[in-house]
């Protein structure tokens, strides 16, 4: 830093305009690259490339299907969280707290039908996604590594929608986790040790219930970030949006 | 002759002793797999369960006598269903072998014995399948009468030759 003497008054004069200058970088330059400089220098905006070829913005070439599924990614952890509190993983209390979210909790039943359709549509704009990008050949190279990457997202989303699935402790969830747990333990060798884990025990119970339960609001959700931005940092790296050739 | 460090003849200054380098890159390896393998190997010993609050396989069903005869009685909550018949009797699992659903004892058909509500899956009386996607019969579990007298069905042990307890 410069070694001119500050004065206390200078420095409270200054203070406003020394944050706002720690959070958004000075830019200097041609107004062209105060223009770029504002796209880069922000996290945000930086998610896009300065520079979006014609045919990536044609809204019906990607019908924004992955960012859908990224906002509704957003809604889930919103609503998740705030379901959170008020949800107990207890075998006790799960199926109790899941009514008073519905009949007691203010704004209580709008969380949770927000939360529950929001997950259904994530696995269906999970899947279109999937199909268009099958369907435009965007899974071809340069961006055969980032298919990889979608179908191990597609699994986190299955799994989250799986796990969140037994936590309202009804006959619906018992019944579907008692199931998907012995499709589990079809899986040769290694099966039933799978089922048996995924469990903590040989039927669902508690220890279930609470497995589902880390697994649903911590374990997934962080992996499936983590994937997430491998997912987007790889968009740009591998060229862009996909887009059809120059017509 | 001048030694370097390694004991090997004197290199000139930015040549690589390429054997070094393999040596320590293996010794890493080795040490990251072997640290990793231990990890994810107690990760899975944790994740094992060593007690489970789980009720117990064996259990008291109740006296002969609220068995009678000709009777088929469900056992709530623990999958089982006793029968008696006139040559004896035996504890068929309600578990489908399908999925893992409870399937419904039929009454009063001579052919179908139980039917899943999941996906179909028929059973006969005896437990064989007769139809829908269950891979094998509904298994028998070994039961006796203990010292009390009270008939206990034990569920950690399939009675394979589907012989009946006489009583």
């Amino acid at each position: 830093m410069s070694a001119t003497v500050y004065t206390i008054r200078d420095s409270i004069k200054n203070l406003p305009k020394n944050i706002r200058s720690s959070v958004v970088r000075p830019v200097e330059g041609t107004q062209e690259q105060a223009r770029a400089a504002a796209v880069f220098g922000n996290v945000f905006l930086h998610i896009h490339p300065a520079r979006v070829h014609e045919n990536s913005l044609r809204f019906s070439y990607t019908l924004g299907l992955g960012l859908i599924s990224f906002y509704l990614f957003l809604i889930l952890s919103v609503s998740g969280t705030l379901l959170m509190f008020y949800y107990t993983p207890s075998t006790q209390l799960a199926y109790h707290n899941m009514k008073d979210l519905e009949y007691v909790v203010s704004f209580g039943v709008i969380l949770r039908n927000i939360h529950r359709w929001s997950a259904h549509a994530m696995v269906a704009c999970v899947f279109l996604h999937m199909c268009r990008v099958f369907y435009t050949g965007s899974y071809k190279a340069p961006r055969e590594f980032n298919w990889v990457v979608g179908v191990c997202l597609l699994l986190m989303t299955l799994f989250l929608s799986f796990t969140g699935y037994l936590l309202p402790w009804d006959q619906l969830a018992f019944w579907a986790i008692t199931v998907g747990s012995n499709i589990a333990a079809y899986a040769p060798w290694i099966g039933e040790k799978i089922r048996f884990v995924i469990l903590g025990g040989n039927e669902v119970g508690q220890m279930a219930l609470i497995r589902f339960y880390v697994l649903h609001v911590a374990l997934l959700p962080v992996v499936a970030l983590i994937l997430m931005g491998i997912h987007f940092w790889r968009i740009r790296k591998d060229g862009g949006l996909s887009r059809p050739a120059a017509e | 002759m001048e030694l370097n460090h390694c004991g090997g003849a004197a290199t000139m200054p930015g040549d690589v002793d390429e054997g070094r380098r393999k040596f320590v890159k293996k010794v890493t390896v080795a040490t990251l797999a072997l640290g990793v393998g231990g990890v994810a190997l107690q990760t899975g010993r944790f994740l094992n369960p060593n007690v489970l609050y789980e009720p117990a396989r064996a259990f008291k069903v109740g006296e002969l006598a609220s068995f009678p005869i000709g009777s088929r009685i469900v056992i709530e909550g623990r999958g089982v269903e006793i029968v008696r018949e006139r040559e004896g009797m035996h504890a068929v699992s309600l578990v489908c072998t399908h999925l893992g659903c409870l399937v419904k004892p039929v009454e009063n058909n001579p052919d179908v014995g139980y039917a899943c509500p999941c996906h179909g899956s028929t059973f006969a009386l005896k437990g064989e399948v007769l139809g829908g996607p269950a891979p094998k019969d509904l298994p028998w579990y070994e039961m006796y009468m203990d010292h009390t007298g009270a008939i206990v069905v034990d569920t950690s042990k399939v009675n394979r030759e589907r012989t009946k307890l006489v009583v």
